[in-house]
């Protein structure tokens, strides 16, 4: 039937995922609309949550998000700013590399 | 109409061409019918590119001699000579492609442009780089496939600089241009080495002849080394975040086109002319690995990006993996009869859905940072803010592409991502955990990039900031139309371009009794 | 044993790729591209030559052995996409002296 993709080990018919998107969306709703409303807008509810603490004045930058992803990983990319210098002849000099690299790989993988 | 069909190879490359030559005369006229030229004729280019799609889809491989009195005479007196167009269902999938993405292009930066001036330049390059790409993938010979290739590299680099009042947009230019004309010049060490023993230069014949000497193992390392240079594979991948970043976006749309001919040139290399070599399958753990390490290094370089377009121009590079890891799966297993019907058919066809998704959802994310950019003047991260409440229709075509580059159902990312995981999985099930993996990373990038621009209360300096004009409106709408459709229809995509082109490129003797 | 020109094209390309990757000016960088290219047209022209040839240019010819044409042919193009090429780099190269007041690829703003 239209609709349906046969990938390697099974199948995936996203008509039928929308329909049940839908049905499931209206089930939550109605779930909703039957509880009380508790929303005010201009009291403290609508600020974000920083754990008690004050939010900063000008808003939540891109820099400050995904503190603990960086800090955790800080070698990784410490190494990686080192690695991208951003020079032209390092460029090339990544490009003999791998050449070299695969050449030596295609011949020993003959020998094999 | 049957004039189209028949001269189709030779018309497509030689419309934008002679178009892109006659700009300069053109804008002389003003401004306003340089534009409608540009768009007319990218528009005539589609209906020729469309109908020999057409024509190719159902009856097979189509050839044209250049020169020749009639097209099809490649072999007069058993030995091949002339320039040999060769179009398949690979090169037709990649011909519309290409020609789509230059239109939406154009329409949209008849509006984006407006304000700068050189704009005669601006257009015939355009056309200049559309002429290039349907020459790249329809040409049927090694040396014409190189003089594309630089006609390629030259005109887009040119575009980079555009801007010249600033000094970055030169440097990325430079660096650019020098990067892609090494690459090229070790291509035509290639084609030297392989003239030089068989005295032939067109593929299909070179297929049916070669001999798989350690010469030949030589330029094939060259070749696939300098063509995943010119794709932006990780560790050959500086060039393009730098590149992507400094030109006018939507160059940079059109250049993620660029890279996926290149990656078109790989796979025609690797699978039509070394597809018999008896060690092959080293070139496609090559093409796992490099697809691996793009993916990760891709996604957690661009995560810590403060500016718009460097960020998407990593992400990029990691989708790029995902192709490189879809087809370089079914590459690994070519030899092996019932993998490649059981999953490595699977694999290939999911690498080159995802070329088609990428080129349109990766399309449609740098035109609406190109909305934002427009607007607000800025493209740094830290300094915008509140967007969504003056441009919703913007906001809304940015949640489909960020939904659809993480591959969340119901979008095309999730169809062309779901065929690479699971055949990725019955190879090696380590790979597939990876790619999933980076699918999560590239999800929470872009949620960063949605909180930062889009979400939050307004801000003082963007109080009089609009929603942008009709026609960047229309090719991103376009665009998300064809998102939505390849999303909710998979199979008709995969049953009537992709998979025609999976079997094409498998299939080397089609491609070369054409020829001999 | 590799004949003479082909041995002189290896070591030409070894100069060339050697120039782009150590000399930091961006002028001796596009001299090594040039010479790259200078190297890889000597391998076409002397591909194509046949011992004891005379040129393919004769309609009476004084006798029947020709050199090779067809990789003249190549040459020339590669000749002009060459040019074009150096040209562009070149002008690029004048922008950024203009702009950064330097010719030093060391001396880059654009970085990771």
């Amino acid at each position: 039937m239209i609709g349906l993709l046969k990938t390697g080990a099974g199948f995936w018919n996203p008509l039928v995922w929308v329909a049940a998107f839908f049905v499931t969306a209206l089930a939550v709703y109605i779930i909703r609309s039957r509880g009380v409303k508790k929303y005010r807008p201009g009291t403290g509810q609508t600020m974000p949550f920083f754990s008690g603490n004050r939010p900063p004045e000008d808003g939540i930058k891109s820099g400050n998000m995904y503190w603990g992803f960086f800090e955790a990983l800080k070698r990784y990319y410490k190494w990686m700013k080192r690695l991208h210098t951003g020079i032209v002849n390092d460029y090339v000099f990544m490009f003999v590399l791998v050449m070299v690299l695969l050449m030596a790989a295609v011949t020993l993988g003959g020998l094999l | 109409m049957s004039f189209i069909v028949e001269h189709g190879p030779a018309l497509a490359i030689a419309v934008p061409l002679m178009a892109a030559f006659a700009t300069p005369l053109i804008s002389r006229a003003g401004g306003r019918l340089r534009e409608l030229w540009a768009v007319l004729c990218l528009a005539a280019t589609l209906v020729i590119v469309v109908m020999l799609s057409m024509d190719v889809l159902s009856s097979g491989v189509r050839v044209y001699a250049l020169g020749a009195s009639i097209p099809s005479l490649t072999s007069p007196g058993g030995f091949p000579i002339r320039i040999v167009l060769e179009v398949d269902a690979m090169s037709a999938m990649m011909g519309l492609i290409s020609v789509s993405i230059a239109l939406l292009v154009c329409i949209y930066s008849t509006q984006y442009m407006k304000k700068y001036q050189g704009l005669d330049k601006f257009y015939a390059l355009l056309l200049m780089i559309t002429s290039a790409m349907l020459g790249l993938v329809f040409t049927g010979d090694l040396f014409n496939m190189f003089v594309f290739l630089e006609l390629l590299s030259v005109s887009s680099g040119a575009l980079v600089a555009f801007y010249m009042g600033r000094g970055e947009p030169a440097e990325a230019a430079f660096k650019y241009v020098i990067i892609s004309a090494t690459g090229a010049l070790m291509v035509l060490l290639a084609v030297c080495f392989l003239y030089g023993q068989y005295n032939l230069l067109s593929i299909g014949a070179l297929a049916g002849v070669m001999q798989f000497t350690f010469l030949d193992k030589i330029a094939l390392v060259l070749l696939v080394s300098a063509f995943a240079l010119k794709c932006g594979a990780v560790p050959l991948h500086m060039w393009v975040s730098d590149a992507y970043g400094e030109a006018p976006v939507p160059v940079t749309a059109v250049l993620v086109v660029v890279s996926q001919a290149s990656l078109y040139a790989l796979f025609r290399v690797s699978f039509t002319l070394y597809g018999a070599m008896a060690t092959i399958s080293v070139i496609g753990w090559a093409m796992i690995i490099l697809g691996i390490l793009s993916m990760f290094i891709g996604v957690t370089l661009a995560m810590m990006q403060r500016d718009i377009k460097r960020l998407m121009a990593y992400h990029a590079i990691s989708q790029t993996g995902y192709m490189l890891l879809g087809v370089g799966v079914g590459l690994a297993v070519i030899g092996d009869v019932g993998a490649l019907s059981s999953y490595g058919m699977t694999a290939i066809e999911g690498g080159l859905f995802h070329v088609i998704n990428h080129a349109m959802y990766k399309g449609l994310l740098f035109l609406t940072a190109g909305a934002i950019i427009y607007r607000t003047g800025t493209r740094d991260l830290n300094k915008l803010g509140g967007l969504a409440h003056a441009m919703p229709v913007t906001t809304c075509f940015f949640i489909i592409g960020m939904l659809s580059i993480a591959g969340l159902p119901p979008f095309n990312g999730f169809s062309s991502k779901i065929m690479i995981y699971e055949s990725v999985f019955m190879f090696s099930p380590v790979l597939s955990i990876i790619a999933i993996l980076v699918s999560i990373l590239t999800l929470a990038s872009f949620v960063k990039v949605f909180q930062s621009a889009f979400l939050g209360p307004k801000r003082r300096e963007y109080k009089d900031v609009k929603e942008v004009p009709v026609a960047m409106l229309i090719a991103m709408g376009i665009l998300a139309f064809f998102i939505i459709l390849f999303g909710l229809l998979p199979d008709l995509a995969v049953q009537w371009l992709i998979e025609p082109a999976a079997k094409a490129l498998l299939n080397q003797l089609n491609y070369v009794g054409v020829i001999v | 044993m590799i004949s003479l020109p082909f041995l002189a094209v290896m070591v030409i390309i070894s100069i060339g790729l050697s120039a782009v990757i150590f000399r930091r000016n961006l002028v001796k960088i596009v001299m090594g591209t040039s010479i790259i290219a200078s190297a890889i047209n000597l391998f076409l022209v002397s591909l194509g030559y046949r011992e004891g040839g005379v040129a393919p240019i004769f309609t009476g010819a004084p006798r029947l052995e020709m050199v090779l044409p067809t990789p003249q042919a190549l040459t020339l193009t590669s000749i002009v996409i060459d040019l074009a090429v150096t040209a562009m780099m070149l002008s690029f190269a004048i922008i950024i002296y203009r702009h950064y007041g330097s010719l030093d690829s060391r001396k880059r703003r654009l970085r990771e």
